[in-house]
């Protein structure tokens, strides 16, 4: 009778017990959500949207583009995609402005690249009404602008700098990845522009290496046994000085080299801070970014229309008159 | 005690029972509910933006298709649904992400599928105005587009599975440890809510157990149980009071009868003892009457042959008779009155006369006396059976006859009284347990003639004279036995007189 019953209280206890605890669990499971507070999708217009649609992703160079273009952005309450494909070609690059275009974007940032196809999405973006600005490169049409260096000028610097190292005659070996053949052309001609007038300097070869880094190395190899006086090499990417660097330094000969070399950006600074590319060209791929969102912000904002060519700074690294 | 009725508590315990199983079953499925939700919602967002990509790419199909259909109407009315489920998938678009850069893609897709439907419209417009170049131009457009669809839906669901993933386990692992606490705690509710139903029906049953084993145990006929326990308020400790107190008042009621009961038999039994009693003072009396009628009968019968001898001139046998009838008026008179001395002479005197004319020559009877002794009191019959004793052990057995001698003598204060025989004697360890014992002599006696033994004797000389008095035995076997009675002297000339027996 008495066990009885202290079991009838224990167990009322317990049961209460039981059913709070059971109670509280289930309920704080409601309280906490399974998922972060999802995000809203801001309405059509609602807030300016631009892509940076760049020739290949995981590029130093385009994500200090993208890098510039986000810090503007984020100033100018914008806000900016970046979208690139993993191998760079034109066909990425037309379906990835297709794209954009499909998407209704409010500005377009990319690459000038010369290609009849490119040209073609771009003017359709164009004709959609959306603006593009060519970055790094330009492609002269419908484009709204270009922001990117002054390349004739800046070859004009580095063949300066040339000028005021070389010690006896020299003989130059320009590797030129085809980029863009205008800016590429304007890089060689401001170089030879500066030294055709300097008596003994020579440029023996001229060799194009398609934008890759190997077939750089084998030009460079080349012009060495076609001409073995030379002693300048003059890559106007990143990926031809550091070809020629990789290339000639397996061969012991770098160390008797000049190398002159653009962008400090990737392999290209690793080699220029250990001494195997003497001299960099030094372009500001954040100052394009952030200079082509401002002023796409400007034009559809305040439809301010901008220049159609809109230098941004360059300037030697490593070289003579400025070190 | 707090009083709760039966149904109250039965209804509380189970309203507790079930609202604590409903709660905790609403909790869980609430819960439940919760994460089925979240799910659905996310999944149903996912679903949505692969329904559209999957409309965009038929609706870009059969825009496609236009021109290789046989019957043109028929195909541009079969393009029409598409469109239309395109456009709604659109307007139904997820208006949130999970992951914040999707919402962009998110609006990309709505964007897309505006631009879609906008080239496939031109180019069936194109292609209903037979205009093939604008057509085909338009499809292309439109191509691409779904192209680009797909594409951004893609990155999008991959965006959203990515955030997904990262939570994924959390869930998982949350919903399991949930899943088991609750798994846990309803096997622990059943279980405690069994041993809940067991204990309260216990506090019910059990006291009614004991009502019941009671009531058997009363119904046996055994009221002295202890009170049954009444547990807690309720029906129940109503029912076991009055049933403690039924059983207490039967108890008393029992009692008080057997007392009754009890009062009646002693009653019964006195009266019974008294007329056993009554009984066997009626056969008392009658015995009595009996013993003293025969006597008497004899006595007067003995006087009246007396007279008819002495009528027919037998003077011996008037003498005789006359002797009997006073032996036995003596032997008749009242035991504890006492006698003279003298009385008790005489009396042995007529005892030996009537011996002598039984044995003849073989018994002589010899008196040695000092008158002055005679009238002192003594017990009555002390010498008779002493007399008897020496001539029926002394002198009976012996052929030749003997000599039993009675001798009286006094000093100043004392009186020795001699019953000498020159019989067979005692043999010595008899002797002994004679002079000691007061036990022994009557059984060896054999239980003859007048039954009073040695023993007797000496008892009555004790409680007569208060131990004043000796009886001493003396014995040589083969030269005859010798008793002697020291008895205290009374004055002298005191007589105390002697009554004749009645």
């Amino acid at each position: 009778m008495k066990f009885s019953g202290l079991v009838v209280r224990f167990c009322f206890v317990f049961l209460l017990g039981t059913a709070a605890f059971v109670l509280v669990n289930n309920l704080i499971g409601v309280g906490r959500p399974l998922l972060a507070k999802p995000t809203q999708v801001p309405g059509s217009g609602q807030s300016l949207r631009f892509v940076i649609v760049a020739p290949q992703a995981d590029h130093p160079y385009w994500a200090q583009v993208q890098a510039g273009a986000v810090a503007m952005g984020k100033t100018l309450n914008v806000h900016v995609d970046f979208s690139a494909p993993r191998r760079a070609s034109v066909e990425a690059q037309v379906q990835l402005l297709d794209t954009a275009t499909a998407a209704q974007v409010d500005g377009i940032i990319t690459q000038g690249v010369h290609d009849p196809q490119v040209d073609q999405a771009i003017a359709k973006a164009v004709n959609r009404g959306i603006p593009i600005i060519t970055v790094d490169t330009d492609s002269p049409g419908p484009r709204l602008a270009y922001v990117g260096s002054d390349n004739y000028q800046a070859g004009r610097l580095a063949a300066a700098d040339l000028v005021l190292r070389m010690k006896g005659p020299v003989a130059v070996g320009i590797i030129r990845g085809n980029f863009g053949p205008e800016e590429t052309d304007q890089r060689v001609q401001g170089f030879r522009d500066v030294l055709s007038g300097i008596p003994g300097v020579r440029i023996v070869a001229v060799e194009s290496s398609d934008l890759n880094r190997t077939a750089a190395g084998q030009k460079a190899l080349k012009i060495r046994q076609q001409h073995p006086e030379v002693n300048v090499f003059y890559g106007t990417t990143a990926l031809d000085a550091v070809g020629v660097v990789q290339s000639l330094s397996a061969q012991g000969a770098i160390g008797r080299l000049l190398v002159i070399g653009w962008d400090d950006v990737g392999e290209a600074a690793d080699l220029f801070d250990r001494g195997f590319i003497r001299t960099l060209v030094h372009q500001e791929p954040e100052a394009m970014g952030s200079r082509a969102v401002q002023l796409l912000e400007g034009y559809l904002r305040r439809d301010e229309r901008p220049k159609a060519i809109n230098f941004t700074p360059t300037y030697l690294r490593g070289g003579v008159s400025t070190s | 005690m707090k009083f709760t009725s039966l149904q109250v508590r039965l209804m509380g315990t189970f309203l507790v029972t079930i609202a604590v199983l409903a709660i905790i079953g609403l909790s869980i499925l609430i819960n439940a509910r919760n994460t089925a939700t979240t799910y659905e919602t996310s999944l149903s967002a996912l679903v949505k933006v692969g329904d559209l990509t999957q409309a965009v790419d038929e609706g870009a199909r059969s825009v496609g298709k236009l021109a290789s259909e046989p019957d043109p109407n028929q195909a541009v009315a079969d393009y029409r649904p598409v469109e239309e489920r395109i456009y709604q998938l659109r307007e139904g678009l997820p208006t949130s992400t999970q992951h914040p850069d999707s919402v962009w893609m998110m609006q990309d897709l709505a964007n897309m599928a505006d631009s879609f439907l906008v080239e496939a419209g031109a180019a069936v417009y194109a292609f209903r105005r037979d205009d093939p170049e604008s057509y085909f131009k338009h499809d292309r457009e439109a191509a691409t587009i779904a192209v680009a669809v797909r594409d951004t839906a893609d990155r999008l669901l991959a965006k959203e599975l990515e955030q997904y993933s990262k939570v994924y386990p959390e869930v998982i692992r949350r919903d399991r440890k949930l899943q088991a606490t609750n798994t846990i705690s309803l096997i622990a509710l059943t279980l405690v809510a069994i041993a809940f139903a067991w204990g309260f029906a216990q506090t019910i049953t059990d006291p009614l157990r004991h009502l019941a084993r009671a009531a058997g145990r009363i119904a046996g006929g055994d009221l002295s149980g202890p009170p049954v326990p009444v547990g807690t308020g309720s029906e129940v400790q109503m029912l076991g009071s009055a049933f403690n107190h039924m059983q207490e008042s039967l108890r008393q009621h029992v009692t008080e009868l057997q007392e009754k009961a009890e009062l009646e038999r002693r009653l019964q039994a006195e009266e019974l003892e008294n007329l056993q009693i009554h009984s066997l003072l009626w056969q008392v009396e009658l015995r009595a009457l009996q013993s003293q009628v025969n006597p008497h009968f004899l006595f007067n019968t003995l006087n009246m042959v007396a007279k008819t001898a002495l009528i027919e001139g037998a003077e011996q046998t008037r003498e005789l008779m006359e002797t009997v009838a006073d032996l036995l008026r003596y032997s008749l008179r009242e035991l504890n009155r006492p006698v003279t001395l003298g009385e008790e002479v005489g009396q042995v005197q007529r005892y030996m006369t009537i011996q002598g004319q039984r044995f003849r020559e073989r018994t002589q009877f010899v008196l040695e006396l000092d008158e002055t002794a005679l009238a002192c009191p003594m017990p009555c019959l002390t010498l008779q059976p002493l007399v008897e004793n020496a001539l029926i052990h002394g002198i009976g057995k012996r052929e030749a006859g003997g000599i039993v001698k009675l001798a009286v003598r006094r000093s100043a204060d004392r009186i020795l009284v001699t019953i000498s025989d020159d019989g067979e004697g005692i043999p010595a360890a008899r002797l002994a347990t004679l002079n000691q014992d007061a036990t022994a002599l009557a059984d060896g006696t054999g239980g003859h003639t007048t039954g009073l033994g040695i023993q007797n004797v000496r008892r009555r000389l004790e409680l007569y004279y208060h131990s004043d008095a000796g009886l001493t035995v003396d014995s040589v076997p083969g030269r005859g036995t010798v008793v002697m009675l020291d008895l205290p002297a009374c004055p002298e000339g005191a007589n105390e007189g002697a009554h004749p027996g009645g």
